[in-house]
Parts: C-alpha cells; sequence; structure tokens
C-alpha cells in the first residue's frame, strides 16, 4: 500500500502557517504534543503516546554467554519496527532506510551513552551475563518517531526488572520472581530525543514536528540529552546548512524539554510503583479511558454452564457411534497387510455411478452383470499376484491401482473377454463403452 | 386519473450534491377510488447513490432498479423497531406490515393509497443491508436508518471510503499518463480522470492540471469490477462547481460519516459556522474538507471545529458554537 | 467436576489509532492485544484475486521477530475472518489485519480473534456474521477452565480455542493441544457457546456506546 499523496495546497499552506508561526495542531513552535505513559502488567513493558503517534516497548533479558572482547559486560540489544499497523506504507520486515536510521540512532542514543550499568549485568565473567533486549513496535505513525522512541526505551528499561540471580562457588541460581523480589536495571541517566524540524533551509524552526510537518521539512536536527544536560547523541539529516546559534538555540530547548519529560517519566514511574505495591490494579485495563465513548468495560462475567454436560450428551447421543475399529492386522500376502476396513475408492464409486447412469440410460438394468463382466477381466489380467490372491478368496477389487490397470490394457483383451462372453454382447458392448471412459479418468 | 410530483432539495454552496427527487406516479384503475400502484423514486447522491425505490403493490407494473438491490419481502417484522438503533453485523431485520399500513396513514397526502394485497412490500437495502431469502441482513455495525416507505440503511463511522457512482469528491492529482491523469480519491484503486472531462476543454484546449492538484468531481464509472472514472462537468458539459480548486486553503481527512452529516439537507453545522465569519468549504463524499478562510488562523479554527465536530451531539454542538461566537465577538 | 466459568474482565477500545482505518485493543485480564485494519485498499499485484479481496493477517509477537507459531496463529485467523468477511464485495482490493501482542497472559489466540472481529466491526467491513474466540482449559480431573490465565494453561492437560460464530452460535475454527475424549470435546464447545453470548452482547454493547453520540 502506498502513502495518501500530500497535495500542493497542503504543503503550500503548512509553510505559509509556519512562517506566520502557527501549526496545524495550534500549538506553538516549541510546544510538545501530549505525552501519556501507561504501564502493562508485566514488568518492562510501556505503551508511549506522544500525541497520536504511539509507540510500545517491551524489555526482555536471557542469560548468554558475553562477547569475546567484553567478558564482563552485559549486552544491550535494540529493535525498532515499523510494524504495518502505524502506516499504510511501512511493509513488514522491510529494512527501508528510515528504520535503519531510526535504529541507528537509537543504539547511539542508549547504548553509546552508557546510559545503563552494563557490568552489572554481568552473573560470571566470560561465561555467563545478562542480554537485554528492548523491542519497540510503533503503532500508530503521525511523526516524530524518534522521540517517541527513545521515550519508550528508557521508560520500559526504567520500568524492568530482572530475575535475581546468586552465585555460591561455581553454582549459579536464578531465582524466579516468586522465590525473590526481581530487580531493577542500575540506569545512570536517561537519555531523552528532541527532534527539531527546519524549513525553508533553516529559517523557521519547530519542535516535535507532527506526520505532514515531516513531510515537508527540509532538514531534521535530532539532540539527544540527559536532564544534567549532556548532550548524548546529536543527529543533523537532510542536509541543511545550519549556524552555530541555531544549534545552541536548539540545544537549549532540548535542556528545557528533556527536564520536563524526565519529570514524567519519574512521575509515571513513581505512581506505578505505588500502585504495584499497595497492591492496586495495574495494567492497559486501568490506564483505559473509561469516560469515552469508543471505550467499554465489564467486569468478570459468570458463565452459566449448569446444562453444558446435559447437552454435550445429547449431542453423542445422537450421533452415530464410532465404527467399531478392525484391530488385528490382517496379513493378505507376503509383504501385505491391513489394518481396518479401509474406504472405499473414490475413483471406483465414481464409474460405478456413471455405469449405472449409463445403463439406464441405454438398457436400464443390466448393470450388475455388466459390473461382473469387468471384475472378471480384471481378475484375468493380473498375473500371478492376483491368482494368489484369489486363494485367500479376496473377492474385494476395490483398489483403485487395479483398476488403472485396466485402463492401460491392450486391444486384445477385450477381444478376449469377447470370446469367453459371447452370449452377452449387450454386456461386452458396455464393458468396451466404459474402458473408453476409464481412460479418460486416467488421462 | 395520473398525477406526478417532484420535489428537489438542493443543499449548501454548490458542493454540498444531495439531490433528493419524490416522484409519485398514481394509476386509476377506471374505478376511481382505487390505484394499481404508487412509485417513490428517491435519487440521492449518496451514500445511496441512485437508489431506486420502488414500492409496488402490483407485480404488473414494471420494476425499475438500478444499483440498488430491490426486493420483495413476504409477511416480514421488526425492521421498523430497530430504526435508529445500532444494528450489528449478523442480525437478521424483518419488516413490518402493520407498520406500512400506519405509514400510509402518515403520509396519507403522498401516499393516499390502499394496498390491495398487504403480504408483500418491496424494500430498498442502502449501505450494509443484503438480502438473505425474505429479511435483511445486516453485513456492517452502525445506526439502522430508514426512509419512508422502505428504504433502509445502516449509517456507520468508517474511515476508507469506496467509490460510489454519483458521489462528488476531492481528488489529488498524481500523475499524467497519456490522455487521461490518475486521481488519489482515497479508495483501493486511482480513479482516472480525462482531460477532455473539463469545462471548455478540447483536444487543442487542454486544461491547467498539475500533479499534486486538487480537484472536484463526480463520479460516472464506480464498480466493484471496473477502474473507477471522475469527471469534472455534468452531463450538459458545465462544470457546476467542479473541476481544479484549492490553491490556498487546508485539506484535511475526517471520517465518512461526518462527512455524511455535514451533507444532510439544511445541515445545521455548516450554516451555524457561517454566521461566525465567512468562509469557503468543499466537502467531499471520501472524507476529505477543504476549508479557506480570510486568514490561517480562521481556516485552521474552521478545520478544528469540523474535526472536533465528530463526537459530539447536537446539543454539545450548539453549546461549543455559543460559546465560540462569543469569545469572537 | 468443578469448574471455573467465568470470564476475566473484558474491555475493548475502539477506533484508538489515526492511521488504520479501523483499530481495536482487546483485552481479557492481562492479556492484550491491539488490531489494526486496512482495507478496502490498494493490493500488491502478485497478491490480488480477481472475484475477491485479498485477506491478510499479520501477528506481530510482543518479544523478537514471528516464528512459526505465530504464522500458524494467523493463518488460523485469516481462515476464521476468510469465512465471515463479504471478500467477494471488493474484488482486487486488499483486506490487511495488523495484530500486535500487547501482553499475554493466556487465552492469547482467543484475545486476537476478538480484537480482529472488533477491528474488523470499527473498519466497517461487510461481513456475515461476527465471531469470537473462546478458549476452554481442561485439566486432568476433567473439569473446564473458561478464559484460563497463563498459569492455568501451564497446569492444564488439554487447551482448545474456538472461534464461534453470532448467527447459529456455530463453530467456525477449532484448535486444540493435548488429549481429551469426545464427551470432553463436545461439553467444551457447549460451554464457549455459552461464553460467546456474553461476549456477542458486549460488542453489541460497546458498539451502542460508540454510536450512541451519533
Amino acid at each position: 500500500m502506498r502513502e495518501p499523496p500530500l497535495s500542493n495546497c497542503e504543503k503550500s499552506f503548512l509553510l505559509k502557517a509556519i512562517r506566520e508561526g502557527k501549526r496545524l495542531d495550534g500549538r506553538e513552535t516549541y510546544d510538545y504534543r501530549n505525552i501519556k505513559i501507561s504501564f502493562g502488567t508485566d514488568y518492562g513493558c510501556c505503551i508511549v503516546e506522544l500525541g497520536r503517534t504511539r509507540v510500545l516497548g517491551q524489555v526482555s533479558c536471557e542469560l548468554v554467554p558475553p562477547k569475546v572482547n567484553r567478558p564482563t559486560e552485559g549486552i544491550i540489544f535494540f529493535n525498532l519496527e515499523l510494524s504495518p499497523m502505524a502506516s499504510p506504507a511501512f511493509e513488514l520486515g522491510r529494512q527501508s532506510e528510515l528504520l535503519i536510521k531510526l535504529n541507528r540512532l537509537l543504539e547511539r542514543c542508549l547504548r553509546n551513552s552508557k546510559c545503563i550499568d552494563t557490568e552489572s549485568l554481568c552473573v560470571v565473567a566470560g561465561e555467563k551475563v545478562w542480554q537485554v533486549r528492548v523491542d519497540l513496535h510503533l503503532l500508530n505513525h503521525e511523526g516524530n518517531i524518534i522521540d517517541a522512541a527513545s521515550i519508550a526505551a528508557i521508560v520500559a528499561l526504567s520500568h524492568f526488572r530482572r530475575h535475581d540471580v546468586s552465585i555460591q562457588g561455581d553454582e549459579v541460581t536464578v531465582y524466579t520472581p516468586e522465590e525473590r523480589e526481581p530487580v531493577p536495571l542500575s540506569i545512570h541517566h536517561m537519555p531523552i530525543c528532541v527532534s527539531f524540524a527546519f524549513f525553508q533551509q533553516g529559517t523557521y524552526l519547530l519542535v516535535d514536528p507532527s506526520d505532514r510537518e515531516e513531510r515537508v521539512l527540509d532538514g531534521m536536527l535530532v539532540i539527544a540529552m540527559n536532564k544534567h544536560r549532556e548532550i548524548c547523541t546529536i543527529q543533523s539529516s537532510g542536509g541543511i546548512m545550519l549556524l552555530k546559534e541555531q544549534v545552541l538555540r536548539c540545544s537549549k530547548i532540548a535542556g528545557v524539554k528533556v527536564t520536563e519529560i524526565t519529570e514524567l517519566i519519574q512521575k509515571a514511574l513513581e505512581n506505578d510503583k505505588k500502585i504495584r505495591k499497595e497492591g492496586g490494579k495495574c495494567g492497559f485495563v486501568e490506564s483505559m479511558p473509561q469516560q469515552w465513548i469508543t471505550a467499554f468495560k465489564v467486569e468478570k462475567a459468570p458463565v452459566d454452564v449448569t446444562d453444558v454436560e446435559e447437552k454435550a450428551e445429547g449431542i453423542l447421543s445422537r450421533a452415530e457411534p464410532p465404527a467399531e475399529a478392525v484391530s488385528k492386522p490382517v496379513l493378505w500376502a507376503t509383504g501385505t497387510a491391513q489394518i481396518g476396513e479401509g474406504l472405499e475408492s473414490s475413483w471406483r464409486d465414481m464409474e460405478e455411478e456413471e455405469g449405472q447412469v449409463e445403463d439406464e440410460d441405454d438398457e436400464g438394468a443390466i448393470d450388475d452383470p455388466t459390473l461382473a463382466v469387468t471384475q472378471n477381466i480384471e481378475m484375468e489380467d493380473i498375473s500371478g499376484k492376483e491368482e494368489k490372491k484369489s486363494d485367500v478368496d479376496v473377492v474385494v477389487l476395490s483398489d483403485s491401482e487395479e483398476e488403472e490397470v485396466i485402463i492401460l490394457e491392450p486391444e486384445e483383451s477385450r477381444i478376449h473377454t469377447r470370446s469367453k462372453h459371447p452370449a452377452d454382447s449387450s454386456a461386452t458392448k458396455t464393458t468396451a463403452g466404459k474402458k473408453k471412459r476409464k481412460k479418460k479418468f486416467a488421462l | 386519473m395520473r398525477q406526478r410530483e417532484v420535489y428537489r432539495a438542493g443543499a449548501g454552496s454548490g458542493c454540498t450534491s444531495v439531490l433528493l427527487l419524490l416522484s409519485k406516479v398514481l394509476r386509476g384503475d377506471g374505478r376511481g377510488q382505487q390505484a394499481e400502484a404508487d412509485v417513490l423514486v428517491v435519487a440521492i447522491s449518496s451514500p445511496l447513490a441512485f437508489s431506486l425505490v420502488f414500492v409496488s403493490t402490483t407485480l404488473a407494473f414494471p420494476v425499475l432498479a438500478w444499483q440498488q438491490r430491490v426486493l420483495v419481502l413476504q409477511m416480514a417484522l421488526r425492521a421498523e423497531q430497530r430504526v435508529g438503533q445500532p444494528v450489528l453485523p449478523g442480525d437478521v431485520l424483518l419488516t413490518p406490515l402493520k407498520d406500512r399500513e400506519q405509514e400510509d396513514e402518515q403520509d396519507g397526502a403522498r401516499l393516499a393509497l390502499r394496498v390491495p394485497s398487504p403480504t408483500r412490500l418491496r424494500v430498498t437495502c442502502g449501505p450494509g443491508l443484503r438480502r438473505q431469502g425474505g429479511s435483511l441482513l445486516v453485513t456492517r455495525s452502525g445506526i439502522l436508518r430508514h426512509r419512508a416507505p422502505s428504504l433502509y440503511w445502516v449509517d456507520s463511522q468508517q474511515k476508507r471510503y469506496v467509490p460510489v457512482k454519483g458521489d462528488h469528491v476531492i481528488g489529488i492529482v498524481t500523475a499524467k499518463s497519456g490522455d487521461v491523469f490518475k486521481v488519489d480519491v482515497g479508495g483501493s484503486e486511482q480513479a482516472s480522470l480525462s482531460y477532455l472531462a473539463f469545462e471548455g476543454a478540447t483536444k487543442r484546449n487542454r486544461p491547467n492540471v498539475q500533479v499534486g492538484d486538487l480537484v472536484y468531481g463526480q463520479f460516472v464509472v464506480a464498480n466493484k469490477d471496473m477502474e473507477p472514472e471522475l469527471v469534472c462537468i455534468d452531463s450538459c458539459g458545465r462544470a457546476v462547481g467542479m473541476g481544479v480548486f484549492g490553491h490556498e486553503g487546508l485539506l484535511f481527512k475526517v471520517s465518512l460519516g461526518l462527512v455524511r452529516k455535514l451533507l444532510v439537507p439544511q445541515g445545521e453545522i455548516i450554516q451555524e459556522l457561517g454566521k461566525i465569519y465567512p468562509f469557503e468549504i468543499v466537502i467531499g463524499m471520501n472524507g476529505r474538507i477543504w476549508v479557506k478562510a480570510k486568514t490561517t488562523q480562521r481556516t485552521l479554527i474552521v478545520a478544528n471545529i469540523l474535526e472536533a465536530c465528530e463526537h459530539m451531539t447536537a446539543e454539545q454542538r450548539k453549546q461549543a458554537f455559543a460559546k465560540f461566537s462569543d469569545n469572537m465577538m | 467436576m468443578e469448574r471455573d466459568c467465568c470470564l476475566r474482565v473484558f474491555a475493548c477500545e475502539q477506533n484508538l489509532l489515526s492511521r488504520p482505518d479501523g483499530s481495536a485493543s482487546f483485552l481479557q485480564g492481562d492479556t492484550s492485544v491491539l488490531a489494526g485494519i486496512y482495507g478496502p485498499a490498494e493490493v500488491k499485484v502478485s497478491k490480488e484475486i480477481f472475484d475477491k479481496a485479498t485477506l491478510e493477517v499479520i501477528l506481530k509477537p510482543k518479544i523478537g521477530l514471528p516464528a512459526v507459531q505465530e504464522k500458524n496463529q494467523e493463518q488460523i485467523i485469516r481462515n476464521t475472518c476468510e469465512a465471515v468477511v463479504l471478500t467477494t464485495l471488493h474484488p482486487r482490493t486488499s483486506i490487511t489485519i495488523v495484530l500486535q501482542v500487547v501482553s499475554d497472559a493466556g487465552s492469547l489466540l482467543a484475545c486476537c480473534l476478538n480484537a480482529a472481529c472488533m477491528g474488523l466491526l470499527d473498519a466497517g467491513l461487510p461481513m456475515k456474521s461476527l465471531f469470537c474466540g473462546v478458549t476452554c482449559a481442561l485439566d486432568f480431573e476433567g473439569g473446564i477452565t473458561l478464559d484460563p490465565t497463563d498459569k492455568q494453561e501451564k497446569e492444564s492437560r488439554a487447551l482448545l480455542t474456538f472461534a464461534i460464530d453470532s448467527v447459529e452460535k456455530k463453530v467456525l475454527t477449532i484448535t486444540s493441544k493435548g488429549s481429551y475424549s469426545i464427551e470432553e470435546l463436545q461439553q467444551c464447545i457447549a460451554t464457549s457457546q455459552k461464553a460467546a453470548e456474553k461476549l456477542f452482547q458486549f460488542y453489541r454493547d460497546s458498539v451502542s456506546r460508540k454510536y450512541s453520540k451519533s
């Protein structure tokens, strides 16, 4: 699917509005959209909404051998995915340029800034370390993916608790959450990305660009910063020339925004912690906006199942009893065996039906002798093996393979048949007709 | 006795496209009082696009119906009671007969005819309904709507547009190929628009249309099996408001339900908004709206109000508008 | 035979994403699935079917990349949807259902089915009937647990998931794990049909609520 096209009128209106210092959603130039953070019941699971852009974050971990060059450090792995849900333009599993750019930026922002103490993730040096995996899924794309993703990543990491481990000698014990309270990761600081969009070769600047603003921008500057105003990553894209003052101004704005966002994150984390401690309800059900008409919730619904058993019994009693299975294998000949009755060959069924139909058309009532004749031919044609079979008194010739043998039969056999049953000429005629039909089947 | 009445209701600014044509044909059967048939023809641009409703009490009367299904219901019940209520796919509706008689009394002036054999009633299914034997099967969730005497449809709040013949839509030109333009209308396929389908266009005198321009046009071909085709002229070759537009102004997208709400004849929303300050508006049945007011600020305000109307009841809307016009004063 | 015949708290939010044509998030206890639906939309030429819409289901796990299990579940959901969606009304188009697991705490497939159905409802795609997913767990004593949590799932002997249609309450899909008798199967079906009634009532109520302002 493709992205709906952007019309010329939208482009010119957006640029005109930006020149006048106005934005489509009524924000000021330096305003962020509303940020909403909600947590799932699992540790390390969160959904971050930045306006209508939505990112789901989940942190997981497992014990792995460390990298050879860093035997005492845990591993952190980031994976942002642009789900086809987020926009019709995103395809499943495609490594688009945008995706690679975003993933790289995230890694630089969160891994290279050393915000997570990787040494504390080491269990046994050179043997076992924790690998922390951060999965981020973009659910709805309304612009500024990177800011939303970086917030989601750091929130999920701060919310996450890993299993507790103890080492006694050579023995490593991993405790389940029931045995020992899981432990949080040690996080030194929280880097957060702030995006700036530049228009008209850097003349105009917007913070937190929306989807449509992103489609008309000339260049973008992303600054990752923590609340101590330390720049963790800076990236300029789009190939615009920025003045030194502009970059400095952007970093000042970023400082303010990061402080605000960090406060919000900490508040959300504390709130969730408090609720969990008190044993209150947490999870996405609780964060659903109950007052909205699009949302609806019902409490535990008991299902009346008193007559279930009777109903099931009723159905079963009405149903046919299962056929008695023949458990003993029957040995027909050396190398052959049969278990059960087997199903009637569908090939044969069809032929019989057709034969019957034709008989009705032609003569009317001679269907049974005809069949007998055909079976006779079959018996005769098949050589030694067949004779053996007849010794064991097999009359059922329902096997389709045998039928096929007769299909490829040469002309002679028919003559042979005729000589054998000279009286029953009408029946032979039908047989010939049948053979032709059989050929059709074989083809 | 032969009588014909035509009602025509056009609404709003040349862009709204609701045409209601009610025609009644009454035929006397020689006995003066009894009539053979009554016919109601309703042609609305959408959501029911040129649907023909037929109420025929005698089968001898010629059946005229295209696009929508006309069906005969035997001894039906309960659809009337569900009107105005939400329905879900899988619901089966039956049309009542008693109500039909009551309806005749209510619409006495228009349909002053008695039904000779009250067992059969022709019903037209609009969007979201299908015939299933002698009853109606709902295939889409939404509110069941009814228009006298027997037109039913489901009013739902979708976002994705499916082209319907006769609909007026806003398209974005995406490509020029040969003598047609490819236009994105938000459907599953791009619509084609011939360069001759503009007012005054000839082979020599081509219209000035660029990629990315907005066009307001009408579907002449739209069905599930063919490429949809737009035109920007009516059958007489006049533009009547269609064509390329919007070199300024803002285009935005809303749900199809809101568009229908805005386009109802004598719709309050646009009129009330118009009282606050003047602005230009083009509404496409495909959920696209273009607005332009004197300043950027005013354009944005109109756009935001319209978007907000989606989740407001009439009462809330009135309050919001009152508050807003007070602020503007 | 003891029975735990109670559906967990269930909740649903519709139209919560702005980009897809229809979206719904369905929560059953702590299990939560988000569905986004596009359609009838443009289709790739390679996937085009001349007389009906191409129905695609994408199930995204929360952690890591989709594996065989997800592909299997995608197929189950796709077949269930194919049975109720009137694809012939929109030939040469695509209907894409993207499901994102938000949290898995048991009865995940049932929750996926419910989210898909609510999403289809929200997108306004034509359907013959609705469907819902119900999971039953059979324990070693033969007791049936409806809508089991992940812990109950682990303790169970057999796990059966049904998709049930809303018109005749017939079974559209069965998928099961573990061994069980015919009697138990019939009991599970009967139980799920009862549970389905609750779910369909919930569907109706949430749609009524959504349309309460129009």
